[in-house]
């Protein structure tokens, strides 16, 4: 038997086809944080985007918090996050967990929510027990902006702020333990369904605060990278205009994914579509990361002393 | 053949320390997750510039000496009153010989239920964790007299308080002293738990936060001056047992 | 002052009634278990009991042993281990309330009776055997006690040791005339200390007197069985010697006996003064027998041999591992020699 010249070419198309499909359809395993931000990876997975574009979810996982997500990344468990940005820029200048920034989710959607019967002003404060997130997050970085605005709350000691996540900030404002908490995303607006006012949003102090990115390990395949991107930002625009289907969709991911499940019944009510969609009336989705919101974030970061140094924005943006 | 020398104290950690900085250096762990001895010197001289560190170290060793104070003499005074009446240990060794076994930390929720995050939470840790030991160790130590030592002591005139205060507690002293010490290392590890978990406030809340930024200097350094701290604490009472047991 | 107990009863007591004079030591003896200690405990008031105890004409049945104002020495001695020699000897002066130069003066002066004002700023850890029971004395005379009770002070000492604080105690005792009840389990060391002895066992008093009525005249067979009973002999006749000695011959035998110039009727010894030997033993031929081994009895952790010396019957009592050493058995012959100082004689007037 002669083997022809076309035999072999065509041998090495299918093969360059397979090679291809393998390297396009390698499985990568996801992180998202318990939070309203991940919305368009659960509507990208829910539309079936990954699998049109040929990306192979292995795993997800879900995270209370960006600190906790950072620390999987920096372990090599994950590829893909998403997470906030500014955990994920202590990952890389603390850590030096090498990952790369490749679009934005939503700017602000952050919030102080207040028991109203004792805060009736940002002044008051300073009478009362306050909760919030871990020093690194995104929420911690409000709440400093939200000192530095209001004269640092003179009286305010540091051993009245409680470090918690947000599922149990909520439980302790719910038990009266405090009498405010800031809060991420939809925790804001669960605490609010639960009769709790929002004081303050983001948007207030800091005007186009970046909310979360979009994040990938060094060494991603830039191809599948390239499809992430454009996947995520196919998601976010989605969200705009598909609100309440966004929030549909999310309400019921989340129901599944419940962090936290003490002997079966849940100590808060759970996030319903109306919590998400209120959440999403605070966040504006935007997939344009720009070095100026790195560096912005950077600034704080270094300010308040999470890092001793400042970095080339360009280093942790991704490119092509 | 010529005897070796037992190697001076220091001469292995200045080894392991060498080869830590050399592995560091040469890249055989990553730097930023065990930065070099050297490079934590100047993290060290960076916190102490800052007044975070200090006071955090300030209010961690106030809750140490407050709590254990507080512990050793409720212990101590139990102790005493147990030993020396047959009939209160009776009423009161069940109810303590159920509580005794609660690892310290196991009494975290509850106190925070009961206390919340602050200064009682942890001086009431630290209380519970130094007061049992303490306890135990008086009655042993006032048990351990020599029968004859107190026959002696009544028949030469002395009074019950005199028994006590001059022959029953010296003697006894040693083995509170040595319960003291031991005690001292496990108040600091209660403490740093506490501090972790539910204090805002303290060494252990500073390494935590550390944590949240991913500041493996920051928690090394703090490890380091808690290992010095709990050696202090540890070499304070071993003087102390030294000085009062100079007859032993 | 006088010491009377009259009717002691308790745990280990079964009726005691012992009176010692003013000034007067009567060593107790008696087997491990008779209840000893426990009446030197019952008088200090340290154990309770039924019965009375007097101190000159006042019952002290009511008072705590602190007010006793009874001089204890233990068997253990318990100094105080935390404290030094000095502060040893204040204790009991502090507790009665004496300061300052009062204090300081009596300290120095019971040290300097007791020979040992150089120990003054040791601790017990730092004292020999003897400095120890010194120190321990001293604590006890410190505080002036109306009576004194020694439990076994010399036991835990070397012969010379021991031999030499039998005679500073027996100096001291003399020049303060301090009413004493002496605990021993040494017959030897009882009668060479007390004025009278008296025999303790399953908790009564057996008899007191002074060694010659226990040796001769045992009121029961605890008392002669105690002071070897068997070794009581008949002396046919004597011929006073030289040098306080006299020579007795207690039917055949020829033995040389301490005299005082009084008749002697009769003699006795102890069967663990009695020494054997398989070799000649050396030293001047004095008080030495041949016999022929009778009847070996084990008590563990004693053994008592029974030899046939001339016409008469010799019990001599060992501890096992020097019959062991000495391997004797029934109709082995051996070397018995009497030392001149453990012969006892019952004398009268000439």
């Amino acid at each position: 038997m002669v083997f022809s010249k076309k035999f072999f070419l065509s041998l090495s198309f299918i093969g360059c086809l397979i090679l291809g499909y393998k390297t396009a359809c390698w499985p990568f395993r996801f992180a998202v944080e318990y939070n309203a931000h991940s919305a368009p990876f659960w509507v990208a997975l829910e539309k079936g985007w990954f699998q049109e574009a040929a990306i192979e979810v292995e795993s997800y996982e879900a995270f209370l918090t960006g600190t906790a997500l950072a620390a999987a990344l920096q372990r090599k468990k994950i590829e893909v996050a998403y997470m906030c940005l500014a955990p994920a820029l202590l990952a890389f200048c603390n850590a030096n967990v090498p990952l790369r920034c490749l679009t934005l989710t939503h700017r602000y959607g952050y919030g102080l929510v207040v028991d109203p019967s004792k805060v009736k002003a940002v002044e008051d404060l300073s009478k009362v027990k306050v909760g919030c997130l871990r020093e690194g997050t995104t929420v911690d970085l409000f709440m400093k902006g939200v000192y530095e605005r209001y004269g640092g709350l003179q009286g305010h000691r540091k051993e009245e702020v409680l470090r918690m996540n947000p599922f149990l900030t909520v439980l302790a404002l719910s038990r009266g333990q405090i009498g405010a908490a800031f809060l991420p995303e939809h925790w804001v607006s669960l605490a609010e369904q639960m009769g709790f006012k929002v004081l303050l949003s983001a948007s207030d102090v800091f005007p186009k605060m970046p909310g979360s990115v979009l994040v990938v390990t060094e060494g991603l395949p830039a191809a599948s990278a390239l499809k992430l991107k454009e996947i995520t930002e196919r998601a976010t625009r989605w969200l705009r205009d598909h609100p309440e289907e966004g929030a549909r969709i999310l309400s019921r991911h989340f129901a599944m994914n419940l962090p936290v499940d003490i002997g079966g019944e849940m100590p808060l009510p759970k996030p319903n579509e109306g919590v998400f969609l209120r959440a999403f009336s605070r966040m504006a989705f935007d997939s344009t990361l720009t070095e100026e919101d790195v560096k912005w974030t950077l600034e704080l970061l270094l300010r308040y002393g999470y890092v001793s140094k400042s970095i080339d924005p360009k280093e942790v943006l991704w490119r092509p | 053949m010529r005897r070796l020398k037992a190697p001076n104290a220091f001469i292995p950690v200045i080894v392991a320390f060498s080869a830590w900085e050399v592995a560091s250096r040469v890249g055989l762990k990553e730097a930023i997750l065990l930065p070099p001895p050297s490079d934590l010197l100047w993290t060290f001289l960076w916190l102490l510039k800052g007044k975070e560190f200090l006071w955090a170290l300030v209010k961690s060793s106030l809750r140490v000496l407050i709590g254990l104070s507080l512990g050793a003499s409720v212990g101590f005074a139990f102790g005493v009153l147990m030993g020396l009446k047959e009939t209160l240990d009776r009423w009161l060794s069940p109810i303590f010989s159920l509580l005794y076994p609660i690892p310290s930390l196991g009494w975290l929720p509850l106190l925070l239920i009961w206390l919340g995050p602050g200064e009682g939470l942890s001086v009431a840790l630290i209380f519970i964790c130094s007061m049992f030991p303490v306890l135990y160790n008086t009655l042993t130590g006032i048990r351990g007299v020599p029968r004859e030592l107190l026959y002696a002591s009544k028949v030469l005139g002395a009074s019950p308080l005199r028994t006590l205060k001059e022959v029953l507690l010296p003697l006894a002293l040693p083995q509170i002293l040595t319960g003291l010490r031991l005690e001292a290392g496990m108040a600091w590890r209660v403490l740093l738990a506490a501090e972790m978990i539910a204090i805002p406030t303290g060494i252990g809340a500073l390494m935590w936060k550390a944590e949240s930024l991913m500041r493996v200097d920051v928690i090394l350094v703090c490890l380091g001056v808690l290992s010095f701290l709990c050696f202090a604490f540890e070499r304070s009472f071993l003087w102390l047992e030294r000085r009062f047991t100079r007859w032993r | 002052m006088e010491v009377r107990v009259e009717g002691l009863e308790n745990f280990a007591l079964k009726g005691v009634d012992l009176t010692v004079g003013e000034g007067e030591v009567v060593a107790l003896v008696g087997p491990t278990g008779a209840g000893k200690t426990t009446l030197l405990n019952a008088i200090a008031g340290l154990v309770p009991y039924k019965g009375k105890v007097k101190i000159g004409q006042n019952p002290i049945d009511h008072l705590p042993p602190e007010r006793r104002q009874v001089g204890y020495l233990f068997q253990g001695l318990a100094l105080f281990p935390h404290m030094t020699v000095w502060e040893n000897v204040a204790f009991g002066l502090k507790a009665k309330g004496l300061k300052g130069q009062a204090l300081e003066q009596r300290v120095e002066e019971v040290l300097e009776l007791l020979r040992i004002s150089h120990l003054r700023g040791r601790y017990p850890k730092d004292l020999s055997g003897g400095e120890a029971q010194r120190v321990a004395l001293g604590r006890t005379l410190a505080p002036w006690p109306r009576v004194l009770l020694l439990d076994e002070p010399f036991s835990k000492l070397d012969l010379r040791t021991s031999k030499y604080l039998r005679t500073e105690f027996k100096r001291l005792q003399r020049s303060l005339k301090i009413t004493t009840i002496f605990v021993t389990h040494n017959v030897t060391e009882a009668f060479e200390m007390g004025d009278r002895v008296a025999l303790m066992a399953e908790g009564k008093i057996q008899q007191v007197g002074i060694p010659e009525e226990l040796m001769f005249k045992p009121s029961n067979d605890l008392v002669s069985r105690y002071f070897g009973g068997p070794n009581v002999f008949e002396c046919r006749s004597f011929t006073p010697l030289d040098s306080g000695l006299a020579q007795v011959d207690v039917g055949g035998l020829l033995l040389l006996v301490p005299y005082t110039g009084k008749k002697i009727t009769r003699i006795s010894f102890l069967p663990w003064n009695v020494h054997l030997s398989k070799d000649p033993p050396p030293g001047p031929n004095v008080n030495r027998l041949m016999g022929a081994v009778e009847k070996v009895e084990h008590d563990p952790p004693f053994v008592r041999v029974e030899l046939t010396v001339g016409p008469k019957r010799i019990l001599v009592e060992m501890e096992e591992e020097t019959y062991n050493h000495l391997g004797l058995r029934p109709k082995d012959h051996a070397y018995v020699v009497l030392p001149l100082r453990a012969i006892r004689t019952l004398e009268s007037e000439l």
